[in-house]
Protein backbone atom coordinates (compact mmCIF):
# COMPACT_ATOMS: atom_id res chain seq x y z
CA UNK A 1 0.00 0.00 0.00
CA UNK A 2 1.19 3.33 -0.91
CA UNK A 3 2.45 5.98 1.79
CA UNK A 4 0.12 8.40 2.46
CA UNK A 5 1.66 11.76 1.42
CA UNK A 6 -1.08 14.70 2.08
CA UNK A 7 -3.70 14.25 4.40
CA UNK A 8 -6.98 16.80 4.42
CA UNK A 9 -8.84 17.15 7.54
CA UNK A 10 -12.34 18.89 8.00
CA UNK A 11 -11.85 21.46 5.13
CA UNK A 12 -14.28 23.23 4.49
CA UNK A 13 -14.15 26.48 2.13
CA UNK A 14 -16.46 29.91 2.00
CA UNK A 15 -17.07 32.05 -0.29
CA UNK A 16 -18.42 35.39 1.70
CA UNK A 17 -21.26 33.69 3.16
CA UNK A 18 -21.31 30.37 0.87
CA UNK A 19 -20.48 27.00 2.18
CA UNK A 20 -18.28 25.29 -1.08
CA UNK A 21 -16.57 22.61 0.57
CA UNK A 22 -18.20 20.77 3.72
CA UNK A 23 -15.56 18.79 6.26
CA UNK A 24 -13.92 17.30 3.15
CA UNK A 25 -11.38 14.23 4.49
CA UNK A 26 -9.33 13.10 2.02
CA UNK A 27 -5.76 11.52 1.88
CA UNK A 28 -3.22 11.34 -1.21
CA UNK A 29 -1.30 8.96 -1.33
CA UNK A 30 2.40 9.40 -3.01
CA UNK A 31 2.94 8.21 -6.84
CA UNK A 32 -0.47 7.89 -7.49
CA UNK A 33 -3.12 9.21 -9.57
CA UNK A 34 -6.03 10.65 -7.67
CA UNK A 35 -8.88 12.22 -9.86
CA UNK A 36 -11.49 13.95 -8.10
CA UNK A 37 -15.62 13.96 -10.15
CA UNK A 38 -18.75 15.55 -9.75
CA UNK A 39 -21.24 17.35 -11.56
CA UNK A 40 -20.37 21.23 -12.48
CA UNK A 41 -20.18 23.18 -9.04
CA UNK A 42 -19.82 20.88 -6.67
CA UNK A 43 -16.27 22.06 -5.21
CA UNK A 44 -13.54 20.48 -7.54
CA UNK A 45 -11.54 23.05 -8.71
CA UNK A 46 -12.21 24.93 -5.00
CA UNK A 47 -10.93 21.70 -3.47
CA UNK A 48 -7.60 22.04 -5.77
CA UNK A 49 -7.19 25.91 -5.24
CA UNK A 50 -7.30 25.43 -1.62
CA UNK A 51 -4.51 23.17 -1.15
CA UNK A 52 -2.23 25.37 -3.14
CA UNK A 53 -4.19 28.50 -1.46
CA UNK A 54 -5.25 30.43 -4.34
CA UNK A 55 -8.63 30.04 -2.99
CA UNK A 56 -8.01 32.26 -0.33
CA UNK A 57 -6.55 35.36 -2.75
CA UNK A 58 -10.07 36.91 -3.66
CA UNK A 59 -11.59 39.04 -0.89
CA UNK A 60 -14.20 36.67 0.96
CA UNK A 61 -12.97 33.72 0.14
CA UNK A 62 -11.88 31.64 3.54
CA UNK A 63 -10.40 28.19 4.30
CA UNK A 64 -10.92 26.24 7.39
CA UNK A 65 -9.35 22.91 8.20
CA UNK A 66 -5.77 21.53 8.32
CA UNK A 67 -3.81 20.23 5.24
CA UNK A 68 -0.85 17.86 6.34
CA UNK A 69 2.09 17.42 4.16
CA UNK A 70 5.44 16.54 5.49
CA UNK A 71 4.57 16.97 8.90
CA UNK A 72 3.18 20.51 8.10
CA UNK A 73 0.10 22.17 7.50
CA UNK A 74 -0.44 24.07 4.21
CA UNK A 75 -3.00 26.06 5.97
CA UNK A 76 -0.85 27.63 8.70
CA UNK A 77 -0.29 31.31 8.46
CA UNK A 78 3.38 30.00 8.57
CA UNK A 79 3.49 28.31 5.98
CA UNK A 80 5.87 30.20 3.16
CA UNK A 81 2.97 30.70 0.57
CA UNK A 82 4.98 31.38 -2.14
CA UNK A 83 6.87 28.12 -1.54
CA UNK A 84 4.03 26.58 -1.43
CA UNK A 85 2.79 27.17 -5.01
CA UNK A 86 6.00 26.24 -6.26
CA UNK A 87 5.95 22.71 -4.55
CA UNK A 88 2.06 22.07 -6.12
CA UNK A 89 2.54 23.04 -9.19
CA UNK A 90 -1.21 23.40 -10.81
CA UNK A 91 -2.92 23.35 -14.11
CA UNK A 92 -5.79 25.34 -15.32
CA UNK A 93 -8.61 24.62 -17.45
CA UNK A 94 -8.20 26.99 -20.03
CA UNK A 95 -4.07 27.49 -20.66
CA UNK A 96 -2.21 30.21 -18.88
CA UNK A 97 0.06 30.83 -21.82
CA UNK A 98 1.24 34.64 -21.63
CA UNK A 99 1.11 36.68 -24.33
CA UNK A 100 3.75 39.10 -24.08
CA UNK A 101 6.24 36.56 -23.30
CA UNK A 102 8.07 34.26 -26.15
CA UNK A 103 7.00 30.45 -26.05
CA UNK A 104 10.98 30.08 -24.51
CA UNK A 105 9.73 32.79 -22.21
CA UNK A 106 6.90 31.32 -21.00
CA UNK A 107 8.14 27.72 -20.06
CA UNK A 108 11.94 29.77 -18.46
CA UNK A 109 9.50 32.43 -16.80
CA UNK A 110 8.51 30.21 -13.56
CA UNK A 111 12.39 28.16 -13.32
CA UNK A 112 14.20 31.88 -13.66
CA UNK A 113 12.48 33.82 -11.30
CA UNK A 114 12.04 31.23 -8.50
CA UNK A 115 15.98 30.99 -9.40
CA UNK A 116 15.44 27.28 -9.85
CA UNK A 117 17.64 27.04 -13.01
CA UNK A 118 20.25 29.99 -14.25
CA UNK A 119 22.09 30.33 -16.81
CA UNK A 120 22.91 27.37 -20.00
CA UNK A 121 20.93 25.15 -17.56
CA UNK A 122 17.40 26.94 -18.20
CA UNK A 123 17.82 26.28 -22.34
CA UNK A 124 18.62 22.79 -21.35
CA UNK A 125 15.53 22.46 -18.83
CA UNK A 126 13.33 23.82 -21.73
CA UNK A 127 14.70 21.17 -24.12
CA UNK A 128 14.19 18.27 -21.38
CA UNK A 129 10.74 19.24 -20.65
CA UNK A 130 9.69 20.08 -23.87
CA UNK A 131 10.72 16.33 -25.09
CA UNK A 132 9.14 14.99 -21.97
CA UNK A 133 5.86 16.64 -23.53
CA UNK A 134 6.05 15.84 -27.00
CA UNK A 135 6.87 19.47 -27.96
CA UNK A 136 10.16 19.72 -29.00
CA UNK A 137 9.78 18.50 -32.64
CA UNK A 138 7.45 20.70 -33.73
CA UNK A 139 8.63 23.83 -31.69
CA UNK A 140 12.02 23.83 -31.37
CA UNK A 141 12.61 25.82 -34.88
CA UNK A 142 9.97 28.69 -33.11
CA UNK A 143 10.83 28.60 -29.56
CA UNK A 144 10.80 32.58 -30.11
CA UNK A 145 7.40 32.90 -31.38
CA UNK A 146 4.18 34.38 -29.78
CA UNK A 147 1.97 31.55 -28.13
CA UNK A 148 -0.50 32.90 -29.60
CA UNK A 149 0.05 30.73 -33.14
CA UNK A 150 -0.02 27.16 -30.96
CA UNK A 151 -3.41 25.45 -30.73
CA UNK A 152 -5.11 25.00 -27.53
CA UNK A 153 -3.44 21.72 -26.71
CA UNK A 154 -0.26 23.00 -27.87
CA UNK A 155 -0.59 25.54 -25.34
CA UNK A 156 -1.98 23.54 -22.19
CA UNK A 157 1.35 21.29 -23.33
CA UNK A 158 3.71 24.30 -22.51
CA UNK A 159 2.02 25.24 -19.66
CA UNK A 160 2.67 21.57 -18.53
CA UNK A 161 6.40 22.04 -19.57
CA UNK A 162 6.41 25.27 -17.49
CA UNK A 163 4.95 23.27 -14.53
CA UNK A 164 7.64 20.17 -15.14
CA UNK A 165 10.43 22.96 -15.13
CA UNK A 166 9.31 24.03 -11.28
CA UNK A 167 10.39 20.52 -10.13
CA UNK A 168 6.61 19.94 -8.32
CA UNK A 169 6.56 17.90 -5.20
CA UNK A 170 2.73 17.69 -6.29
CA UNK A 171 0.31 18.04 -9.87
CA UNK A 172 -2.59 19.66 -9.29
CA UNK A 173 -4.30 19.58 -12.76
CA UNK A 174 -7.91 21.29 -13.37
CA UNK A 175 -9.55 19.21 -15.79
CA UNK A 176 -6.50 19.65 -18.40
CA UNK A 177 -8.36 18.20 -20.88
CA UNK A 178 -11.09 19.86 -21.20
CA UNK A 179 -10.59 22.15 -23.96
CA UNK A 180 -7.96 20.31 -25.96
CA UNK A 181 -8.82 17.66 -29.07
CA UNK A 182 -8.48 13.74 -28.72
CA UNK A 183 -5.00 13.35 -29.86
CA UNK A 184 -3.90 15.85 -27.55
CA UNK A 185 -6.08 14.36 -24.56
CA UNK A 186 -4.39 11.15 -24.99
CA UNK A 187 -1.13 12.78 -24.62
CA UNK A 188 -2.01 14.02 -21.76
CA UNK A 189 -2.97 11.00 -19.81
CA UNK A 190 -0.14 9.22 -20.47
CA UNK A 191 1.89 12.35 -19.17
CA UNK A 192 -0.04 12.15 -15.99
CA UNK A 193 0.65 7.86 -15.78
CA UNK A 194 4.46 9.15 -16.36
CA UNK A 195 3.78 11.62 -13.82
CA UNK A 196 2.70 9.75 -11.32
CA UNK A 197 5.62 7.33 -11.31
CA UNK A 198 7.64 10.28 -9.68
CA UNK A 199 5.01 12.53 -7.45
CA UNK A 200 1.07 12.32 -6.54
CA UNK A 201 -1.28 13.78 -9.28
CA UNK A 202 -4.30 15.40 -7.88
CA UNK A 203 -6.76 16.12 -11.20
CA UNK A 204 -10.30 17.25 -11.36
CA UNK A 205 -12.55 15.75 -14.34
CA UNK A 206 -15.97 15.90 -16.01
CA UNK A 207 -15.56 13.15 -17.43
CA UNK A 208 -16.31 9.42 -15.59
CA UNK A 209 -14.80 7.60 -18.18
CA UNK A 210 -11.76 9.65 -17.81
CA UNK A 211 -11.21 9.07 -14.48
CA UNK A 212 -11.48 5.45 -14.70
CA UNK A 213 -9.48 5.24 -17.48
CA UNK A 214 -6.23 6.38 -15.71
CA UNK A 215 -6.38 7.12 -12.15
CA UNK A 216 -5.73 4.46 -8.97
CA UNK A 217 -8.09 6.53 -6.72
CA UNK A 218 -11.06 8.24 -7.36
CA UNK A 219 -13.40 11.03 -4.82
CA UNK A 220 -16.44 11.89 -5.27
CA UNK A 221 -17.73 15.76 -4.71
CA UNK A 222 -21.13 16.49 -4.52
CA UNK A 223 -22.43 19.83 -3.64
CA UNK A 224 -19.20 20.49 -1.38
CA UNK A 225 -19.75 17.33 0.21
CA UNK A 226 -17.11 14.28 -0.39
CA UNK A 227 -19.45 11.24 -1.00
CA UNK A 228 -17.25 8.20 -1.59
CA UNK A 229 -13.69 8.18 -1.80
CA UNK A 230 -11.30 4.93 -2.59
CA UNK A 231 -9.93 2.83 -5.59
CA UNK A 232 -11.19 3.70 -8.68
CA UNK A 233 -11.84 -0.12 -9.45
CA UNK A 234 -14.27 -0.16 -6.15
CA UNK A 235 -15.66 3.08 -6.37
CA UNK A 236 -16.86 2.11 -10.15
CA UNK A 237 -17.86 -1.28 -9.77
CA UNK A 238 -19.11 -1.35 -6.29
CA UNK A 239 -20.33 2.46 -4.88
CA UNK A 240 -21.41 2.34 -1.60
CA UNK A 241 -23.50 4.78 -2.39
CA UNK A 242 -26.60 5.14 -3.77
CA UNK A 243 -25.71 8.76 -4.82
CA UNK A 244 -22.20 7.51 -6.50
CA UNK A 245 -23.73 5.27 -8.13
CA UNK A 246 -26.45 7.29 -9.29
CA UNK A 247 -23.65 9.67 -10.86
CA UNK A 248 -21.51 6.98 -12.04
CA UNK A 249 -24.19 5.56 -13.87
CA UNK A 250 -25.13 8.75 -15.41
CA UNK A 251 -28.53 9.37 -13.84
CA UNK A 252 -27.76 12.74 -13.21
CA UNK A 253 -24.84 14.90 -13.69
CA UNK B 1 -22.50 31.11 -6.49
CA UNK B 2 -23.56 31.84 -9.67
CA UNK B 3 -20.11 33.28 -11.92
CA UNK B 4 -22.76 36.22 -12.77
CA UNK B 5 -22.89 37.30 -9.18
CA UNK B 6 -19.57 36.54 -8.05
CA UNK B 7 -18.19 38.27 -11.08
CA UNK B 8 -20.24 41.34 -10.41
CA UNK B 9 -19.22 41.45 -6.54
CA UNK B 10 -15.14 41.13 -7.28
CA UNK B 11 -16.26 44.01 -10.03
CA UNK B 12 -18.42 45.94 -7.63
CA UNK B 13 -14.95 45.89 -4.99
CA UNK B 14 -12.71 47.64 -7.47
CA UNK B 15 -15.31 50.00 -8.62
CA UNK B 16 -16.05 51.45 -5.16
CA UNK B 17 -12.25 51.92 -4.75
CA UNK B 18 -12.15 53.63 -8.08
CA UNK B 19 -15.00 55.61 -7.22
CA UNK B 20 -13.64 56.46 -3.74
CA UNK B 21 -10.36 57.93 -5.46
CA UNK B 22 -12.05 59.39 -8.08
CA UNK B 23 -14.41 61.07 -5.92
CA UNK B 24 -11.85 62.39 -3.75
CA UNK B 25 -10.03 63.53 -6.93
CA UNK B 26 -12.48 65.62 -8.07
CA UNK B 27 -12.68 67.85 -5.20
CA UNK B 28 -9.11 68.22 -5.39
CA UNK B 29 -9.26 69.03 -8.82
CA UNK B 30 -11.81 71.59 -8.51
CA UNK B 31 -10.02 73.46 -5.48
CA UNK B 32 -7.26 73.60 -8.05
CA UNK B 33 -9.28 75.02 -10.67
CA UNK B 34 -10.88 77.69 -8.14
CA UNK B 35 -7.43 78.88 -7.12
CA UNK B 36 -6.27 78.65 -11.02
CA UNK B 37 -9.63 80.93 -11.95
CA UNK B 38 -8.69 83.09 -8.87
CA UNK B 39 -5.31 83.68 -10.07
CA UNK B 40 -6.40 84.42 -14.00
CA UNK B 41 -9.59 86.64 -13.49
CA UNK B 42 -8.28 88.70 -10.14
CA UNK B 43 -5.00 88.72 -12.12
CA UNK B 44 -3.55 87.85 -8.37
CA UNK B 45 0.20 86.20 -9.36
CA UNK B 46 0.26 82.30 -8.23
CA UNK B 47 3.36 83.30 -6.12
CA UNK B 48 1.63 85.60 -4.32
CA UNK B 49 -1.14 83.02 -3.75
CA UNK B 50 1.57 80.84 -2.36
CA UNK B 51 2.80 83.44 -0.25
CA UNK B 52 -0.44 84.74 1.17
CA UNK B 53 -1.05 81.38 2.16
CA UNK B 54 1.74 81.92 4.75
CA UNK B 55 -0.92 84.36 6.49
CA UNK B 56 -3.44 81.99 6.38
CA UNK B 57 -4.04 79.66 9.35
CA UNK B 58 -1.27 77.13 9.05
CA UNK B 59 -3.41 73.90 8.46
CA UNK B 60 -6.01 75.68 5.52
CA UNK B 61 -2.66 76.68 3.96
CA UNK B 62 -1.36 73.45 4.43
CA UNK B 63 -4.86 72.09 2.63
CA UNK B 64 -4.48 74.60 -0.16
CA UNK B 65 -1.24 73.90 -1.20
CA UNK B 66 -1.35 70.10 -1.00
CA UNK B 67 -4.50 70.06 -2.90
CA UNK B 68 -2.66 72.26 -5.65
CA UNK B 69 0.31 70.11 -5.46
CA UNK B 70 -2.01 67.13 -5.69
CA UNK B 71 -4.63 67.84 -8.60
CA UNK B 72 -3.14 66.43 -11.57
CA UNK B 73 -3.43 63.03 -9.96
CA UNK B 74 -7.31 64.01 -9.81
CA UNK B 75 -7.26 63.94 -13.69
CA UNK B 76 -5.01 60.81 -14.27
CA UNK B 77 -7.79 59.19 -11.70
CA UNK B 78 -10.90 60.86 -12.71
CA UNK B 79 -9.47 59.64 -16.34
CA UNK B 80 -9.28 56.31 -15.17
CA UNK B 81 -12.56 56.28 -13.27
CA UNK B 82 -14.80 57.56 -16.38
CA UNK B 83 -13.04 55.40 -18.58
CA UNK B 84 -13.33 51.99 -16.81
CA UNK B 85 -16.70 52.79 -15.71
CA UNK B 86 -18.84 53.85 -18.98
CA UNK B 87 -16.20 53.34 -22.27
CA UNK B 88 -17.05 49.26 -22.46
CA UNK B 89 -20.53 49.97 -23.10
CA UNK B 90 -20.65 53.22 -24.64
CA UNK B 91 -18.29 53.25 -27.34
CA UNK B 92 -18.60 56.82 -28.05
CA UNK B 93 -17.73 58.43 -24.66
CA UNK B 94 -14.57 56.40 -25.35
CA UNK B 95 -14.02 58.00 -28.63
CA UNK B 96 -14.73 61.35 -27.13
CA UNK B 97 -11.96 60.83 -23.96
CA UNK B 98 -9.71 59.32 -26.94
CA UNK B 99 -10.13 62.37 -28.99
CA UNK B 100 -9.72 64.79 -25.58
CA UNK B 101 -6.56 62.81 -24.59
CA UNK B 102 -4.65 63.16 -27.62
CA UNK B 103 -1.20 64.81 -27.15
CA UNK B 104 -1.78 67.31 -29.51
CA UNK B 105 -5.05 68.74 -27.73
CA UNK B 106 -3.15 68.93 -24.85
CA UNK B 107 -0.59 70.48 -25.41
CA UNK B 108 -2.75 73.04 -27.37
CA UNK B 109 -4.68 73.24 -23.97
CA UNK B 110 -1.46 73.60 -21.99
CA UNK B 111 -0.29 76.62 -24.69
CA UNK B 112 -3.86 78.38 -24.26
CA UNK B 113 -3.45 78.21 -20.36
CA UNK B 114 0.50 78.99 -20.20
CA UNK B 115 -0.08 82.14 -22.96
CA UNK B 116 -3.06 83.43 -20.96
CA UNK B 117 -2.08 82.86 -17.48
CA UNK B 118 1.92 83.68 -18.11
CA UNK B 119 2.74 81.91 -15.33
CA UNK B 120 5.16 78.94 -15.64
CA UNK B 121 3.86 77.17 -12.89
CA UNK B 122 0.85 76.55 -14.67
CA UNK B 123 2.74 75.16 -17.77
CA UNK B 124 4.18 72.71 -15.99
CA UNK B 125 1.59 71.56 -13.55
CA UNK B 126 -0.49 71.47 -16.73
CA UNK B 127 2.32 69.04 -18.38
CA UNK B 128 2.03 67.04 -15.09
CA UNK B 129 -1.75 66.42 -16.05
CA UNK B 130 -0.32 65.17 -19.51
CA UNK B 131 2.07 62.88 -18.64
CA UNK B 132 -0.14 61.39 -16.17
CA UNK B 133 -3.56 61.32 -18.15
CA UNK B 134 -1.29 59.58 -20.87
CA UNK B 135 -0.01 57.17 -18.89
CA UNK B 136 -3.13 56.39 -17.16
CA UNK B 137 -4.48 55.56 -20.72
CA UNK B 138 -1.71 53.01 -21.99
CA UNK B 139 -2.02 51.75 -18.27
CA UNK B 140 -5.90 50.85 -19.21
CA UNK B 141 -5.27 49.81 -22.73
CA UNK B 142 -2.44 47.48 -21.29
CA UNK B 143 -4.69 46.38 -18.41
CA UNK B 144 -7.71 45.40 -20.31
CA UNK B 145 -5.81 43.38 -22.45
CA UNK B 146 -4.55 40.93 -18.86
CA UNK B 147 -6.56 37.96 -18.51
CA UNK B 148 -7.35 37.07 -14.42
CA UNK B 149 -5.99 34.07 -15.67
CA UNK B 150 -2.70 35.12 -16.44
CA UNK B 151 -2.62 36.66 -13.05
CA UNK B 152 -3.61 33.11 -11.44
CA UNK B 153 -1.17 31.18 -13.82
CA UNK B 154 1.42 33.26 -12.26
CA UNK B 155 0.34 32.80 -8.49
CA UNK B 156 0.25 29.50 -9.11
CA UNK B 157 3.63 29.56 -10.02
CA UNK B 158 4.88 31.04 -6.66
CA UNK B 159 5.94 33.95 -7.88
CA UNK B 160 5.02 37.39 -5.89
CA UNK B 161 2.63 39.89 -6.25
CA UNK B 162 5.17 42.51 -7.16
CA UNK B 163 6.50 40.59 -9.50
CA UNK B 164 3.59 39.81 -11.09
CA UNK B 165 2.91 43.09 -11.85
CA UNK B 166 6.48 43.72 -12.99
CA UNK B 167 5.45 40.89 -15.56
CA UNK B 168 2.04 41.86 -16.47
CA UNK B 169 1.96 44.99 -16.61
CA UNK B 170 5.59 46.92 -17.00
CA UNK B 171 6.98 44.36 -19.59
CA UNK B 172 3.42 44.24 -21.41
CA UNK B 173 3.81 48.04 -21.42
CA UNK B 174 7.82 47.30 -22.82
CA UNK B 175 6.33 44.64 -25.17
CA UNK B 176 3.56 46.95 -26.37
CA UNK B 177 4.46 50.56 -26.85
CA UNK B 178 8.64 49.25 -27.28
CA UNK B 179 8.74 51.33 -29.74
CA UNK B 180 7.61 54.64 -28.35
CA UNK B 181 10.84 54.67 -25.74
CA UNK B 182 10.10 58.88 -26.91
CA UNK B 183 6.67 59.80 -25.98
CA UNK B 184 7.35 56.84 -22.91
CA UNK B 185 10.16 59.63 -21.84
CA UNK B 186 8.24 62.68 -22.62
CA UNK B 187 5.68 61.39 -20.49
CA UNK B 188 7.69 60.82 -17.67
CA UNK B 189 9.50 64.19 -17.86
CA UNK B 190 5.92 65.62 -18.40
CA UNK B 191 5.17 63.53 -14.83
CA UNK B 192 8.18 65.24 -13.43
CA UNK B 193 9.00 68.44 -14.08
CA UNK B 194 5.93 70.02 -11.91
CA UNK B 195 7.93 68.67 -8.80
CA UNK B 196 10.72 71.65 -9.53
CA UNK B 197 8.07 73.66 -8.06
CA UNK B 198 8.48 72.57 -5.12
CA UNK B 199 12.34 73.40 -5.46
CA UNK B 200 11.36 76.98 -6.10
CA UNK B 201 11.45 80.00 -4.29
CA UNK B 202 8.54 82.85 -4.15
CA UNK B 203 10.28 84.18 -7.25
CA UNK B 204 9.41 81.57 -9.34
CA UNK B 205 13.26 80.63 -9.93
CA UNK B 206 14.31 76.95 -9.86
CA UNK B 207 16.96 75.85 -8.03
CA UNK B 208 17.87 72.69 -9.30
CA UNK B 209 17.71 69.76 -6.84
CA UNK B 210 21.19 70.81 -4.82
CA UNK B 211 21.74 69.20 -1.71
CA UNK B 212 21.46 72.55 0.32
CA UNK B 213 18.17 73.17 -1.32
CA UNK B 214 16.88 70.04 -0.30
CA UNK B 215 17.38 70.73 3.08
CA UNK B 216 15.51 73.75 2.94
CA UNK B 217 12.76 72.14 1.58
CA UNK B 218 12.76 69.43 4.08
CA UNK B 219 12.11 72.81 6.80
CA UNK B 220 9.57 73.91 4.87
CA UNK B 221 6.46 72.33 6.27
CA UNK B 222 3.97 72.89 3.69
CA UNK B 223 6.00 71.63 1.03
CA UNK B 224 7.11 68.87 3.17
CA UNK B 225 3.42 68.38 3.65
CA UNK B 226 2.57 68.46 -0.46
CA UNK B 227 4.88 65.75 -1.04
CA UNK B 228 3.62 63.83 1.68
CA UNK B 229 0.19 63.91 0.19
CA UNK B 230 1.78 62.79 -3.25
CA UNK B 231 2.61 59.59 -1.70
CA UNK B 232 -0.80 59.24 -0.10
CA UNK B 233 -2.19 59.39 -3.76
CA UNK B 234 0.24 56.93 -5.29
CA UNK B 235 -0.64 54.48 -2.41
CA UNK B 236 -4.05 55.17 -3.36
CA UNK B 237 -3.31 54.67 -7.12
CA UNK B 238 -1.67 51.19 -5.87
CA UNK B 239 -4.64 50.06 -4.22
CA UNK B 240 -6.40 50.65 -7.32
CA UNK B 241 -3.89 48.18 -9.00
CA UNK B 242 -4.25 45.94 -6.06
CA UNK B 243 -8.21 46.21 -6.63
CA UNK B 244 -7.39 45.39 -10.57
CA UNK B 245 -5.00 42.58 -9.54
CA UNK B 246 -7.82 40.76 -7.52
CA UNK B 247 -10.01 40.91 -10.16
CA UNK B 248 -10.78 37.37 -11.10
CA UNK B 249 -13.48 35.80 -13.21
CA UNK B 250 -12.69 32.03 -12.65
CA UNK B 251 -15.26 29.85 -12.29
CA UNK B 252 -15.23 27.49 -10.05
CA UNK B 253 -16.24 24.20 -10.44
Amino acid sequence: MAKTIMDIKDLEAWSDSRKILDRVNLGVENKKILSIIGPRGSGKSTLLRCINRLFEERQGNRVEGEIWFNGKNLLSSHYNLLKLRRNFSMIFAEPTTFSHLSIFENIALGMRLNRIESGAHIGEAVEKALIQVGLWDDLRQNLNRYPQRLSAGEKQLVCIARSLCLKPKVMLMDEVTSRVGLQVTLQIEQLIREFSEKFPVIFTTSSRKQAARISDRTAFLLDGELIEVGKTSDLFMNPKDTRTEDYITGRFG
Amino acid sequence: MPRREFRNRTNHSMMLSLYLLASFSFILLVSYLLVLAFHIFYNISLSQILQDMTYLPETLGLVLISLLTAAPFSGAATYIFISRKHTRSNPGIRRLLNWLVRTPVLLIGVGFLYVFSGQKIIMFTSLFFIGAIKLSQRWIQISEKIRSLEIEGMQAMGLSRAVIAYQLFIRRYYKTYGGHFVSTFLYLVALVTPFLFLFSDSDGDFHYLSLEFFFHIAKDQQKTASLALVFVLLHLLRAVLDSQMNYHEVEYG
